[in-house]
């Protein structure tokens, strides 16, 4: 069933492909081909191996510049491999091959990179590329004769750049006096550096040749070499032994045994250990080969075109190495570029590392002079109101002495009616002869500690003010004060003949204070305003104590009927040792005390004249209600 | 030593303006056996209506208004015999002085007993 079902489908399909088989066997349209340039061909021809770096460099600069054409050639490459492969005869039997393989090929540029490729197209005359162009390119002077060989040839001369090379590296490590110049030892190697030490030498400093000597003999060599050494990486290829050696290793290995500086005057050698300097840039190189072969191309050539130093090079350092070695900035050539340059908060952002530092130093100072400043004050403020306390305690003092007299009075009175009402008991009780008069006996000691009590009152009022006492706040009625306060001082005044009334504000609102500080404030303009009243005519002799709620605040005035206050002396009447008084009346502190108090309860106080006659002295302190600090 | 013995108990003036004070004064006098006329001020006392030869004047130094002393000095001028006690609930030499010399029977310093006050009393001529 299955089987039958598949056989089913293949006949449908083969059925559906018939005609078009039919048509099949239709000719190709004879359409004619554009004619357009051939594509040209350009042979990069290296002496070296592909895996070199510098030919890599080379070959990409090269051809990245040769792409940019609007019609790229067609790049090929072959390899002599010839600093390893010195036999005789292997460049003819490469040359015999490359025939072959060349054979369908047409190449119109061969860029021989290296002496030994240009050498070997002028061993044969350009076979087996004898018509081709030849671009190739030197370093300081063309050691090859091409004129007879290879009539086509061109090329680009680099500018040695072995002498701005040194001047540099002197400039960089002025303290160098030897350079070791480390290269291979192949044949192509040592025909390539001879001229060096003598370069050297020229350059002012001793050239010291540690050539294909193997890995362990040249960090050997360097070991033994002073300090004021460096030694110069010249690309070794092929060692003493015949091993084949990178030059980035033996850079790498030199530079890790770190006896000197390393120099490579190669930019892709920097990073294995170089300090860096005027480096020949292999991309720069690649680029100029491939404009130049562009051009040539386009238009054939036989000049021999010179790149100065500055068009191929690049200054560039190790930062690392500038580290190892402690060689400042400064030192480097203006326009030099750091590479392998390690994150440092503190060299890239010094600017803002500073400006925080100091604006967080300058908070810092800040801070600590306010606290200071803060623990000052109020140490100060500590010490202002013992300070006050004191002064306070004394004029309660000398205000209580000054009212002794009247205090006097005022206690013996109640304890002379207690005497008098005691004797009477007394004779009451012995008597034998009116024993009717015993029914006066409950008024008697009713009376007695009726006595008694005021007499306590007295002391009680009086030890308030004698005490020494810090100043507390407290819910107060500032109606209250007033009225203890003038309890005090009536007795005093009625012995002057003053008449002292007390007009007090109905439901005035509570304050926060200390109650026998503003008492002593009270008794303070009271004894003033009697002290001005005392000497008026009777009926002149008269105090006021008057309360009253104003914004807030609880108003306290004392108004007298005085001669009132000179209009010249209002303000001073509150600055310490001011007085009107004869001498020995007074320190002039009573009313400096005063305000220092009011003012510790965030209060007020002021002195006016009264349009009639005398002054008004008056204080206020805020309401409980209307407080924002505490004392 | 209680005047009880008297038909008609001989007069004495009180002027004392402390209430306390006075209100025993008078309650001395009466136990004492004798009728007190009180008075609050030396102003009231001479606005009063004359009393009937008091025996004695018992007279508060430190009064309200006019003081004892001043009265004492007045009643003298305006010929006055009747006796002056003075009490004082603060006693100063000045006052003393001047008192005495103004010819008091007595200077009195409070607190002071009712058994001296009553002494002198009784010292004094059963009527003017």
């Amino acid at each position: 069933m299955r089987d039958s079902r598949l056989l089913l489908v293949l006949v449908l399909a083969l059925a559906m492909m018939a005609p078009s088989m039919a048509q099949a066997p239709q000719p190709a349209p004879s359409a004619e081909v554009p004619t357009v340039a051939a594509q040209q061909s350009v042979l990069f021809l290296a002496i070296d191996d592909f895996t070199r770096p510098y030919m890599r460099f080379i070959f990409e600069a090269f051809t990245d510049a040769v792409m940019t054409a609007a019609t790229p050639p067609a790049i090929y490459f072959e390899s002599l491999d010839a600093s390893r492969f010195e036999e005789a005869e292997h460049l003819e039997n490469l040359r015999e091959w490359l025939r072959r393989k060349y054979r369908e090929r047409h190449i119109d540029l061969i860029l021989p990179i290296g002496e030994d490729a240009l050498d070997f197209l002028a061993a044969a005359h350009g076979e087996p590329w004898p018509d081709a162009q030849v671009l190739y390119f030197e370093s300081g002077s063309v050691r090859v004769d091409t004129r007879s060989t290879l009539p086509r040839a061109g090329g680009v001369l680099l500018e040695d750049p072995f002498a701005a090379q040194m001047e540099v590296v002197k400039k960089v490590l002025p303290e160098v006096r030897r350079v070791a110049l480390v290269y291979g030892a192949s044949a192509i190697e040592l025909a390539r550096w001879r001229g060096y030490p003598g370069k050297v030498r020229e350059a002012g400093l001793e050239p010291v040749e540690l050539v294909g000597i193997s890995m362990e003999e040249t960090h050997a060599a360097l070991s033994r070499l002073p300090d004021t050494s460096a030694a110069l990486v010249l690309a070794p290829i092929v060692d003493m032994k015949g091993n084949v050696v990178s030059p980035v290793h033996v850079c790498d290995s030199i530079a890790a045994a770190g006896t000197v500086p390393v120099l490579s005057f190669e930019v892709n050698n920097l990073g294995c250990g170089a300090v860096g300097g005027l480096l020949r840039d292999w991309s720069r190189v690649g680029r100029i080969l491939g404009e130049e072969a562009l051009a040539r191309l386009a238009s054939p050539s036989t000049e021999v075109v010179t790149v100065p130093v500055a068009r191929f090079t690049t200054m560039a350092f190790d930062d690392r190495q500038l580290q190892r070695w402690n060689i400042p900035e400064r030192r480097l050539p203006p326009g030099a570029v750091l590479r392998f340059r390690e994150p440092n908060f503190w060299r890239d952002r010094r600017g803002l590392v500073i400006a925080v530092v100091s604006v967080t130093l300058l908070q810092t100072f800040l801070i600590a002079g306010l606290v200071f400043e803060r623990r000052r004050r109020r140490q100060a403020e500590i010490d202002s109101r013992r300070n006050l306390t004191a002064l306070a305690h004394l004029d309660r003092r000398a205000a209580m002495g000054e009212l002794a007299t009247s205090l006097a009075h005022e206690l013996n009175q109640p304890l002379n009616a207690i005497l008098q009402n005691a004797g009477m008991a007394q004779m009451l009780l012995t008597s034998t002869t009116v024993p009717a008069e015993l029914s006066e006996m409950p008024d008697i000691i009713g009376d007695i500690r009726k006595d008694d009590i005021r007499a306590s009152e007295v002391i009680r009022r009086m030890r308030g003010l004698l005490q020494k006492h810090e100043l507390e706040a407290r819910p107060l009625d500032l109606n209250e004060v007033a009225e203890e306060t003038v309890a005090i001082v009536r007795p005093d005044a009625r012995s002057r003949g003053i008449e002292l009334e007390a007009s007090l504000a109905d439901g005035l609102p509570r304050i926060r204070g200390d109650r026998v500080h503003l008492q002593q404030v009270l008794l303070n303009l009271l004894m003033n305003a009697m002290d001005a009243v005392s000497s008026m005519p009777p009926e002149r002799r008269h105090v006021r104590v008057r309360t009253v709620q104003s914004n807030g605040d609880a108003r306290l005035d004392v108004v007298d009927t005085g001669i009132g206050i000179p209009p010249d002396r209002v303000r001073q009447i509150f600055e310490p040792f001011y007085t009107t008084k004869s001498e020995g009346s007074g320190m002039g502190m009573g009313l400096a005390i005063a305000r220092g108090i009011v003012e510790a309860h965030d209060g007020r106080m002021g002195a006016e004249n009264n349009a009639t006659s005398g002054a008004t002295v008056w204080f206020s302190v805020p309401l409980a209600s209307n407080r924002t600090k505490v004392l | 030593m209680l005047n009880s013995q008297s038909a008609t108990p001989p007069l004495v003036v009180v002027i004392e303006d402390d209430i306390a004070s006075q209100t025993t004064l008078a309650r001395v006098l009466r136990v004492g056996g004798y009728t007190a006329a009180t008075y609050a001020s030396a102003e009231e006392y001479l606005a009063s209506p004359p009393q009937s030869s008091p025996i004695g004047l018992l007279l508060d130094v430190h009064l309200s208004g006019m003081s004892g002393l001043d009265l004492q000095r007045r009643l003298r001028n305006e010929g006055s015999t009747i006796p002056v006690i003075l009490i004082t609930a603060f006693d100063d030499a000045r006052s003393r002085a001047q008192a005495e010399s103004l010819g008091c029977v007595a200077y009195l310093s409070k607190p002071c007993a009712a058994e001296t006050i009553l002494a002198l009393l009784g010292r004094l001529p059963k009527s003017p």
